[in-house]
């Protein structure tokens, strides 16, 4: 059921919501994914074991071919019928008239498999695993690096992680014969991209498929690709002619929903005698899984990473290489920061080294190299629309009461505390739009967002966009946004997501686009139903073609580590975020605290690690860990806004911003806390363990 | 296996699987859908309600561990007109964004709630530390019990 | 993840949950509160034909003392005892970091032993207190040790009929000291434990079992040391293994951090330390 009417809030906080596993249309089936439990084999012969299984061969659906640009084309099978490339891809189903049932009935499908050795390539194209290469060079990089008063070289890794939505993936599928449509409810980022994928691999016109979304549980990335279940599920509607529903346990929720990050960055920074980094040289290797998953692709992450580097900094000039390379493990999708996160850890660790190799104070060394003048375009040819670094920088100061935080540290660290201070300064990549697709090579992606406007005989308003929320309160953004432009009342408008077939097509929710392509949609169509005196009959519809934009931000973490199991604990946490102009203050404010939970989990908490057979340790939360409540402080949120010039109403995106920073200042002060123990930390997460192994080993030279 | 137990305040009796979970039960059966599954391993608490008044992860019960019980589930704590004074200072505390864990924290809150002792912001942090909120890094649902304390 | 199909039995008295032991041997598990249980039922990591609840059985609930000691009912829920003043000072410390509250008002005293996870409290907690167990079967009662009743991970030495029915501690209300590591505040499971009770000392969370460390004990008697020799002795002895989160090296050192600690504070609480 597509959001109607007013505020879901409450419907919500009485548990009236209707999520994806509410849904259970009368003579639905549920179904239960057998899934291979090797990380690479052929798969020699399947017996179904029951009337009730199905696999590949059956279902007769296409792969996709996926390419961009850069990257080696490879063939995907949503069902494999020959080869298996991952522990947890799904193979066969099984169905009953519950879940209960349905798991029983797969324990009697038996897959023959016989196990590739070690090693054997994983897709033919790329005999090497590397799915995506790319190279730049502004040129001046060498010349920076001979004439440096400093050449400082680090290598960092950024863990495999989950984007763990608290509500796992989800779909039921429903065919109808008379129509021809099937209809497919997904708890998913991307209706109409879903919509298209399906479509494609049931060799269908989209037009015979309808994409819906429910409340969803939240995304943050994970639910934003094409999953094999979601065209499994409709391939099997079809074939029952009976509704199916297909719920995944947290298990299946952690094996194969995509994973993140998974980047290792290496950095050869030129710094002059007053601490500016002239040049930068880097490599970026992303580990991305089996496949290369659709719409993000194996890019995203490497690719993303390597042109955040120094995001804020003035750099002079840049060389990378960055590359994706596959391996027999979860496919790498979008995960809250993509690329920005290992990026980010890079840089600010980087520039905290610098600082503390020149003597320099940390926050005077940013001050020295950030950006100052906007527009500005970086050696990449990043354009950075607007910002005011400095002064994110000076809020911070004021905001931490920096000086006095520093002073008690000593005091603390005289009395034998491990107390770490860590700042980060950081901007991030928000919307993208069809240029930036194209640039990659990728067509099938539309790039665009879109908002139509209808107005009701009744008079009543309705807005539909292209978006779909997953908990960052959309329909009250608009509302407040009609508010405020148009001065509608919000009891006066409704807000409509997540229906392909009345809401115009575009990318969905991602990259944090919902600040920028969308709410421009909304309101240039309610812009355009204006010029019609909002007269019951408008039906308007703005499609935008977003430029990308900068949110920046500073953050600045205290950190205590208690020296007896070495368990880091963030005890004070400042973000100063600039997200240009604020739509809603407190929706801001939401943002900036969820994100930087989820990088305080991911900095200190959360792995993913693979046996050496392959076998993913990390599927159960006894093992996988999200921060709780007594791990997150009060986060002390501050707000400067630079309006972008890109955008009608100077909005940025900042979904991700509170992960990114954490990535730069819990970095800095969990080195700062220890960095007189031993050595270096260099691999996320900071878990006790890595603490303890650092203290115990040389410091480095 | 037949069993009889009151939820919300109304009886109900029948047959349930000995195999089929409470949250299961409760979903399925009885089309109480505001429960919700994160994780049936007790790691999470979005299935939390109350069984007798104290907080249980209905994940980790059998339907048939249920019988004789008193169960309330978020269904039977208020209604979108007729609100919990917890779940108005949910509201306005914004203290859910997606809405998914928010059943499971109000089941906890309630018998925190229902000590009648007033924690200190920090010990709140610990009693809600066996619910998982991916989305409003904990602060304003710590902020919205604490307000609720008598 | 649901578990497979299994029996069910709601015996109402301990004789009947004995029958149905006898019956059906090791394809048998008894369900107590669950909270261990039913998460392995339905990864279906077990799958037992019949399954016994024993939530009915009056029995097994029983608290009682005679002659200094204490005698708790295997049924009898964490949350029931965990402020119980009969209770000794070790247990009432060591029960609030077990697991959040919710599981606490389901679990029980011998589920969780029964279980034997070797990052529990429970056991360490019965092995530093030399608790007794007494097991029961249609054949008898037995006693059986702490340090004989556990072998490993859900490994006991109770026979396949035998259901755990009491576990008997002395009344000792000082000379204690728990502490434990977690990566995620309070009712987070323990990465690495210690217990003290006067002179027993015990390690959790290092290896299979929980670890009577003998060779500190014996440094104990002989007149001990200071916090540091304390940890010292521990350090070689504690047997530790790798495991997900942490290496063996981590487990032994800071496990034998926190043998000194717990020493030290049984030591502050008067009593035999």
């Amino acid at each position: 059921m597509p959001k109607v009417g007013t505020d879901d809030r409450e419907l919500l906080v009485t548990g009236r919501g209707r999520f994806i596993a509410d849904i259970a249309p009368d003579d639905c089936v549920d179904v239960c994914f057998v899934r291979s439990p090797l990380p690479h084999a052929v798969i020699r012969s399947v017996h179904l074991g029951s009337s009730q299984a199905t696999w590949g061969a059956e279902l007769g659906l296409q792969p996709l071919t996926l390419e961009a640009g850069a990257m080696v084309t490879t063939l995907w099978h949503p069902l494999p019928t020959e080869r298996v490339r991952y522990v947890g891809e799904p193979v066969a189903m099984a169905w009953g008239a519950e879940r209960y049932e349905a798991e029983d009935l797969a324990e009697a499908v038996s897959v023959d498999y016989a196990a590739l050795p070690p090693g054997t390539p994983l897709h033919d194209a790329a005999p090497d695993g590397v799915l995506f290469s790319r190279s730049f060079d502004s040129g001046g990089v060498d010349d920076a690096m001979a004439r440096a008063h400093l050449v400082v070289e680090r290598t960092f890794k950024a863990a495999r992680q989950s984007a763990l939505p608290l509500e796992g993936r989800g779909v039921v599928a429903d065919h109808d014969e008379t129509t021809g449509v099937t209809t497919l409810w997904t708890s998913t980022q991307l209706p109409h991209l879903v919509r298209r994928g399906v479509a494609h691999a049931l060799g269908a016109p989209e037009s015979s498929v309808r994409v819906m979304v429910p409340h969803v549980g939240g995304g943050f990335g994970l639910k934003a690709t094409l999953y094999a279940e979601e065209i499994a599920l409709a391939a099997l509607a079809r074939r029952l002619g009976r509704p199916v529903r297909w719920i995944e346990d947290r298990t299946e929720n952690l094996l194969a929903g995509t994973h993140g990050h998974d980047t290792r960055v290496s950095l050869r920074v030129a710094v002059g005698m007053d601490g500016r980094v002239h040049a930068i040289d880097a490599d970026v290797l992303a580990d991305v899984g089996a496949y290369s998953v659709w719409p993000g692709t194996a890019v995203i992450e490497p690719a993303i990473a390597a042109f955040s580097l120094f995001g804020p900094y003035s750099l002079e000039a840049i060389r990378f290489r960055a590359r994706a390379v596959a391996s027999s493990r979860s496919p790498v999708g979008p995960c809250r920061g993509i690329g920005h996160n290992a990026a980010v850890f890079a840089t600010e660790r980087t520039m905290d080294v610098v600082a503390a190799e020149l003597g320099i104070d940390p926050l005077e060394l940013r001050r020295r190299n950030a950006v100052r003048d906007f527009p500005w375009t970086s050696p990449t040819g990043k354009e950075l629309d607007s910002g005011d670094y400095l002064a994110l920088l000076k809020r911070l100061e004021v905001e931490s009461e920096y000086q006095d935080l520093r002073r008690e540290q000593a005091v603390a660290r005289s009395e034998g505390r491990l107390i770490g201070i860590g700042i980060s300064l950081f901007n991030e990549i928000t919307a993208s739009g069809s240029e930036d697709y194209r640039r990659r090579g990728v067509t099938s992606v539309p790039g665009t967002d879109a908002a139509r406007v209808v107005v009701t005989t009744e008079g009543r308003v309705e807005i539909y966009t292209s978006a779909a929320d997953a908990g960052q309160g959309h329909a009250e953004t608009y509302r407040t946004l009609a508010e405020r432009e148009m001065g509608l009342r919000p009891e006066e408008v409704a807000v409509i997501e997540g229906d392909t077939a009345i809401c115009p097509e575009g990318s969905g929710t991602f990259i944090s686009r919902g600040a920028v392509g969308v709410v421009e949609s909304v309101v240039e169509a309610l812009r355009k139903a204006a010029k019609e005196d909002f007269e019951p009959g408008t039906d308007v519809t703005h499609v935008h073609d977003p430029s990308q934009v900068y949110p920046s931000g500073a953050h600045l973490v205290v950190v205590e580590i208690d020296p007896v199991g070495l368990v880091p604990h963030v005890v004070r946490y400042v973000a100063i975020e600039d997200c240009g102009r604020m739509l809603d203050r407190d929706l801001v404010e939401g943002q900036v605290r969820g994100a930087v939970a989820m990088g305080i989990g991911e900095m200190l908490l959360e792995e993913h690690t693979y046996s050496e057979d392959g076998q993913l340790l990390t599927s159960s939360l006894r093992h996988y860990l999200p921060p709780l409540a007594p791990d997150v402080p009060a986060v002390e949120v501050h707000h400067l806004e630079s309006p972008s010039p890109n955008t009608a109403l100077g909005s940025k995106g900042v979904g991700e911003a509170g992960t990114i920073g954490a990535f730069g200042a819990i970095a800095n002060a969990v080195a700062d806390a220890v960095g007189a123990l031993g050595a270096e930390l260099t691999e996320l997460p900071y878990s006790p363990e890595r603490i303890f192994l650092a203290a115990r080993s040389k410091p480095s030279a | 296996m037949k069993v009889t137990l009151t939820v919300n305040g109304s009886r109900w009796s029948g047959d349930v699987p000995a195999r089929q979970t409470l949250c299961d039960f409760l979903r399925d059966e009885l089309e109480l859908t505001g429960t919700h599954v994160g994780c049936e391993q007790g790691a999470c608490g979005s299935c939390t309600i109350l069984v007798d008044g104290e907080a249980v992860r209905s994940c980790l019960m059998l339907a048939v561990q249920a019988d004789g019980t008193e169960l309330t589930t978020i269904e039977g704590m208020g209604e979108p007109e007729n609100l919990s004074t917890l779940q108005a200072a949910f509201l306005r505390h914004r203290a859910f964004q997606c809405g998914f864990c928010t059943p499971g924290f109000l089941a906890s809150a309630a018998e925190i709630l229902g000590s009648g002792r007033r924690y200190s912001r920090q010990e709140l942090r610990d009693l809600l530390s066996g619910n998982v909120c991916r989305c409003t890094g904990y602060e304003p649902i710590v902020e919205a019990v604490f307000e609720c304390q008598r | 993840m649901k578990p497979p199909p299994f029996e069910y039995h709601r015996p109402e008295t301990l004789a009947e949950a004995l029958t149905i032991m006898a019956a059906h041997g090791d394809q048998a598990r008894p369900l107590a509160g669950g909270q261990s249980l039913i998460p392995l039922l339905a990864m279906r990591i077990v799958r037992p034909i019949h399954i016994v609840d024993l939530h009915r059985v009056a029995e097994l609930q029983q608290v009682s003392v005679a002659d200094g000691r204490v005698s708790i009912g295997a049924m009898a829920r964490q949350r029931d005892i965990e402020h119980d003043p009969r209770m000794p000072g070790l247990v009432r410390a060591a029960v609030p970091h077990i697991g959040h509250f919710q599981i606490r008002n389901r679990g029980t005293v011998g589920g969780s032993l029964s279980h034997m996870d070797p990052a529990a409290e429970w056991p360490a907690v019965a092995l530093a207190l030399d608790a007794v167990m007494v097991a029961a079967s249609v054949r008898g009662r037995r006693e059986i040790t702490a340090d004989d009743f556990m072998i490993g991970p859900q490994m006991t030495s109770l026979e396949p009929d035998e259901l755990l029915v009491e576990v008997v501690l002395p009344i000792r209300n000082d000379g204690f000291g728990f502490a434990e590591v977690t990566r995620r505040g309070l009712g987070d499971f323990a990465l690495v434990g210690a217990a003290c009770q006067d002179r027993a000392v015990v390690v959790f969370g290092t290896g299979l079992r929980p670890q009577r460390l003998r060779a500190v004990e014996e440094f104990l008697n002989s007149g001990g040391g200071t916090r540091a020799e304390v940890s010292a002795v521990a350090a070689s002895e504690i047997q530790a293994t790798d495991d997900i989160h942490t290496s063996s090296q981590y487990r032994r050192e800071v496990a034998a951090t926190l043998v000194g600690a717990v020493v030290e504070e049984a030591r502050t609480r008067g009593g035999v330390a």
